[in-house]
């Protein structure tokens, strides 16, 4: 039976990337229809990414698991690089551990004066990101050249940095890098997200901050400051 | 020829309609051959606050289904040279037409008139699609309102993935007492968020009531602050510099940016 709580198959960040995680329960019928209707609102978001498959306590056989990856790579683009289960090996620590192919960062020890990305790849947006506009950077950090407005809504697995003023939703560490911050020289959002962890401004009186802020983790809960 | 400009806001109730008729209205007073289009296909109502309503026979449906010529549709307004309206059908539905029949239409609307000003429906639908598909300008028209403003904010985004980047922004119903008691989003604020060229400031005025419902745009109505507005916009358009009495420059010239609101 499919529980609210518990969905037959769950995408989630983790430190060594992106999982997808099945449920040990689930018929292979019930699980390639769940990974279909969750990948649908993603459209080719997740294109060229590696990933994770989480089993649990369960064991596939070697048909069961092909079908699985080529459903998922012929699809939906992305790669499954390890099978992770109670009946499958430890994943091998001599591999890096990756966020989407990027190495990951797995200090919360950070200098955050030392404004330098972490992870290599960076997008660029150019221009101003209006109502209903979304853009994701999973694999790596995201500069907006311009405003994020309300509506709009920016998702990077790693930095978040807007020059300009954020209005809308930002998620940074969308992967679950929660060593991840977000950046705006005028921070005004309407929602705030880092890794798993969700802030929205005071409710009341609209304030006006005129410089720059950045906001991330510190022991459990998402702080903004004031950045100079 | 002459420019198509769609009028549109995304939100309903914002005063499209309203202004495409003053502002027709107003570059026909001006000496400009206009066409206003309605192209709120099912939901007509331009006719009624032209006051042609009883004049429509052929609408842009009849012109598209080949019914009759392009000419015979519009509807003359007999109070100004040169303004015409070509009527929605009420009978058929946005999806009955289609964004390249529009374009068409448009293309050869402008061959023979200086404007041809499309009234967009609400929504960001295939009304809206078509209403801008021949459009090479945007009057944005909003309220200083929240809901309005994010609105205004999607469509611009969806004129600009369709390129349309000529853009002018009105802000309609402003309150200037709401405004100075903190009530009111100022102007400034709006600009702050859509970040295009404000062309001009409607005050809130109960006379555009009466005036919709008499079918007599306020542009006509010398006493009206509404239709006076409309008019500087319409000089606006025509190229002319003319403050926005709304605003007080703080010297940033030929842009209508960052300028200070104050209201005499």
């Amino acid at each position: 039976m499919q529980n609210v709580s518990h969905p037959i198959v769950e995408l989630k960040g983790f430190r060594d990337g992106l999982r997808l995680i099945i449920d040990p329960e689930a018929s292979m019928e019930e699980i390639e229809q769940a990974i279909v209707e969750r990948m649908a609102s993603l459209g080719d978001s997740l294109s060229g990414i590696t990933m994770n498959l989480g089993l649990g306590s369960r064991s596939l056989d070697d048909g069961e698991l092909v079908r699985l990856k080529s459903l998922l790579n012929e699809n939906y683009g992305l790669e499954v690089k390890q099978v992770i289960g109670d009946s499958y090996d430890e994943p091998k620590s001599t591999e890096a551990p990756q966020i989407a192919g990027v190495p990951a960062l797995h200090t919360a020890e950070r200098d955050y004066n030392q404004f330098i990305p972490v992870n290599e790849e960076t997008r660029f947006i150019r221009h101003t990101l209006r109502s209903g506009q979304v853009e994701r950077a999973l694999e790596g950090n995201m500069v907006v050249l311009g405003d994020v407005n309300p509506g709009a809504e920016v998702v990077a697995s790693g930095d978040i940095i807007v020059l300009g003023a954020l209005r809308g939703v930002a998620h940074a560490g969308a992967l679950g890098d929660t060593s991840s911050i977000i950046f705006a020289l005028n921070l005004l959002p309407t929602q705030l997200r880092i890794g798993r962890f969700i802030t929205r401004p005071p409710a009341g009186k609209q304030y006006r901050h005129h410089k720059p802020e950045i906001a991330r983790i510190l022991e459990d809960a998402i702080v903004v400051e004031e950045f100079d | 020829m002459g420019k198509v400009i769609v009028v549109t806001s995304g939100k309903g109730g914002v005063g499209k309609s309203t202004s495409t008729a003053n502002l027709g209205t107003a570059l026909a007073v001006l000496g400009k051959k206009v066409v206003v289009v309605d192209a709120d296909v099912g939901l007509r109502n331009l006719d009624v606050i032209m006051g042609l309503e009883s004049r429509v026979v052929y609408t842009s449906m009849d012109v598209l289904e080949g019914n009759c010529e392009l000419d015979k549709a519009l509807v003359k307004d007999r109070r100004t040279k040169d303004l015409y309206l070509l009527a929605a059908s009420q009978k058929n539905n946005k999806s009955d037409i289609q964004p390249e029949q529009m374009k068409k239409l448009c293309l050869e609307l402008k061959e023979a008139h200086d404007y041809v000003l499309v009234d967009s429906p609400a929504g960001i639908e295939q009304g809206f699609q078509n209403a801008a598909a021949g459009a090479d300008e945007a009057l944005i028209i909003t309220t200083p309102e929240v809901a309005a403003v994010r609105d205004a904010d999607r469509i611009i985004g969806l004129l600009q993935n369709m390129s349309i980047n000529d853009l002018h922004l009105v802000i309609n119903r402003l309150s200037p007492e709401m405004v100075k008691t903190g009530d009111m989003m100022e102007p400034t604020d709006v600009i702050d968020i859509l970040s295009i060229d404000l062309i001009g400031v409607i005050p809130e005025d109960r006379e555009i009531v009466i005036s919709t419902n008499r079918g007599m745009p306020s542009t006509y109505n010398h006493k009206s602050d509404a239709g006076q507005a409309y008019k500087r916009i319409a000089q606006r358009l025509e190229g002319e510099d003319v403050p926005i009495p709304e605003f007080k420059s703080v010297g940033l010239l030929g842009t209508w940016f960052g300028k200070l609101f104050t209201w005499g």
